[in-house]
């Protein structure tokens, strides 16, 4: 039994089902208490904003340009799918619509962005956020239906209806595991490498024949796609939208989250959304939470940016790279010593 | 004459506002040239400084610009201590880093601000002269806020004291110098960390002082200088960033051009304004002063 665990192939495939069977029967066990409803619930968000982190770091880890108006993106999905579908069209067509709209508006961003420089780009995705959120609010002929918000019916899918939280969260995982598997390939594929070679220095990457405008395009349009993918989520999931719920507030919960969980890094932005709804929901009780959950991400990005720069995912592998480093000078010296 | 009349009631408060905006600007273009990284939280110390001074003008029942004297010196020092014990960790990683570390004050110091002087807008002190709020113009009947006027004038006294300030004095020089080339500059005895450290409070102390001078018009509130700081930012990009007379020239155009455009037609106007951002950054990226800084290679 113990050389079975010792052998890590089959600790890793072991590990992989416990998780696997846990993640199926949550629902099941969440359901047959009380208040596992809502613990449920507070599952399901923490998926739909990991779809956004993801989406997030494709663009701020991998591609080393930042973003704060992922709230624009986000609202484009969501208000995108629950207008189409109003109009009668079939969820996924609506879908897929919305996603051909966010990947248009995110290479309208996109095109000029490449050139600036990382502050300046900055800047001008704060500005797109906002005025976004703006023409939300003031919608022209009023489809967005201004300040009220829009209800959004329960999901259909090829006539299988989810309005249920345990319904929802099979697809929301799976949505979310698609999604971090489409991260990993991305990264792994020609594309994604040379993104990150563009981010870790413009002119070796340049000087490699790495396209590097290109290849930034590409990265901003696949992480807005999946920043108004997570808004598509969101519209079904919170079942109301409003220019409110999309405010520049998500922007830089969505940045934290990436930033806390250590960005750049595939598992980073899921610790970290954990992370932060963790935080959100400790904090909800409070008199005032809006201004203690800013305070909370004011503070964490702060902490991460002084001194964890890559985010708690960073700071485990130090560790681990600092304990493997101490048993090779260990090992060293028992040899030094058993030489001398 | 009505048109003159609209033209004045329009111009003053344009010209108010693009002042501050200008003031603003002054901060991020000294701040660019001088470390090249851009101040996410400046609207946030605008209005963390107008509460100040709000809170001033209560505590010790003085007039608007003795307050104001005050609060200016309080937000150099809050400045100086910002730089000193916060961005200058993060400015050594990568400057990349104080974008988000200073997004991330802004957060702190506006949910501060919020948690202790609460959400609610307060009613500034005004200025008064000879017994009236307004100036009256004959001429054409009009009334006009002393304090915008007020505020145009010591808004000119402080940018004509920041350029004296930069050319003529030695402390000046040596952030120029800082400014054009750290490394020369140090090598040649210039404290960087000095010079930095006053960068950040003068920038803090301009965006104070406009949030100050701005109280009257719109009443005090912590998140007055959030839209003041974006605008800042705005009026920088169009006069070239970096460049300081730039800023100021930009700021007004920025203050006039909103104000035009909210007479006309208001529920887009903080659209717009962000527009006319995008617009500049991407389509005029050198600004009037064509400074090469917003783009990349």
């Amino acid at each position: 039994m113990k050389k079975i665990f010792k052998n890590k192939k089959i600790r890793n495939i072991i590990i992989m089902v416990v998780t696997i069977a846990l993640l199926m029967v949550t629902p099941v066990i969440f359901t047959s208490f009380r208040s596992g409803n809502y613990y449920l619930n507070v599952i399901n968000y923490v998926f739909v904003y990991a779809i956004a982190a993801t989406g997030l770091n494709i663009m701020t880890g991998y591609s080393g340009q930042i973003n704060l108006g992922g709230a624009a993106y986000f609202s484009v999905g969501a208000y995108g799918t629950v207008i189409l579908c109003n109009l009668g069209i079939p969820t996924i067509f609506a879908v897929l619509l919305a996603m051909l709209i966010v990947a248009f508006f995110g290479f309208l961003t996109a095109v000029p962005a490449a050139k600036l420089k990382y502050h300046f780009l900055a800047l001008a995705t704060m500005a797109v956020g906002e005025i976004v959120n703006n023409i939300l609010i003031v919608s022209p002929g009023g489809i967005t239906n201004d300040t009220h918000g829009m209800f959004v019916k329960a999901l259909d899918l090829f006539g299988l209806k989810l309005s249920k939280d345990s319904q929802l969260y099979y697809f929301l995982l799976i949505s979310m595991v698609l999604c971090l598997l489409f991260t990993f390939a991305f990264i792994k594929s020609h594309t994604g490498r040379a993104c990150i070679a563009a981010r870790d220095s413009v002119d070796a990457a340049g000087a490699f024949g790495v396209d590097v405008k290109k290849y930034k395009i590409i990265a901003t349009v696949v992480s807005c796609i999946m920043i108004g993918f997570a808004g598509f989520l969101f519209a079904y999931l919170n079942r109301y939208i409003s220019p409110d719920t999309f405010a520049a507030g998500k922007s830089t919960m969505f940045m934290s989250m990436t930033m806390l969980g250590g960005s750049g890094t595939l598992f980073g932005p899921l610790l970290g959304t954990i992370l932060i709804t963790i935080i959100m929901e400790v904090l909800r009780g409070l008199p005032g939470a809006g201004l203690y959950l800013q305070l909370s991400y004011g503070l964490v990005l702060l902490a991460v940016m002084m001194f964890m720069p890559f985010g708690v995912s960073g700071l485990i592998s130090n560790i681990k790279t600092k304990r493997i480093i101490k048993k090779k000078r260990m090992e060293e010296m028992e040899k030094n010593n058993v030489g001398s | 004459m009505d048109f003159l009349k609209l033209v004045l009631q329009l111009l003053i408060p344009g010209l108010c506002l693009g002042c501050v905006y200008g003031l603003n600007g002054i901060g991020s273009a000294l701040l660019y040239k001088g470390s090249h990284t851009i101040n996410n939280a400046q609207g946030a110390i605008v209005g963390l400084g107008a509460l100040i001074g709000y809170s001033i003008q209560q505590g010790l029942k003085i007039g608007l610009i003795a307050s104001t004297a005050i609060v200016v010196v309080i937000t150099f020092f809050i400045g100086v201590f910002l730089q000193v014990f916060i961005i200058s960790r993060v400015e050594r990683r990568s400057s990349m880093y104080v974008v988000i570390a200073t997004l991330a004050l802004s957060l702190i110091i506006s949910s501060i601000s919020m948690l202790t002087f609460g959400s609610w807008t307060f009613e500034s002190a005004t200025i008064i002269i000879h017994g009236s709020k307004y100036l009256h113009i004959n001429f054409v009947n009009v009334d006009i806020l002393w304090s915008n006027i007020i505020a145009i004038i010591i808004s000119f006294i402080a940018m004509i004291s920041i350029h004296l300030f930069l050319n003529r004095t030695s402390f000046g020089m040596a952030m120029r110098s800082a400014a054009m080339d750290s490394f020369a500059a140090e090598s040649c005895g210039v404290s960087v960390v000095k010079t930095r450290a006053v960068t950040w409070g003068i920038m803090a102390a301009l965006g104070a002082l406009g949030g100050c001078l701005m109280g009257p018009l719109f009443g005090i509130s912590a998140g007055i200088g959030i839209a003041m700081g974006n605008k800042g930012n705005t009026g920088a990009v169009l006069g070239g960033y970096g460049n300081m007379y730039g800023a100021i020239i930009g700021g007004l155009i920025i203050g006039m051009v909103e104000t035009i455009f909210g007479y006309i037609y208001s529920p887009y106007q903080s659209a717009f304004t962000y527009a006319l951002f995008l617009v500049f950054l991407l389509l005029l990226p050198k600004g009037i002063m064509n400074e090469k800084a917003i783009e990349e290679g």
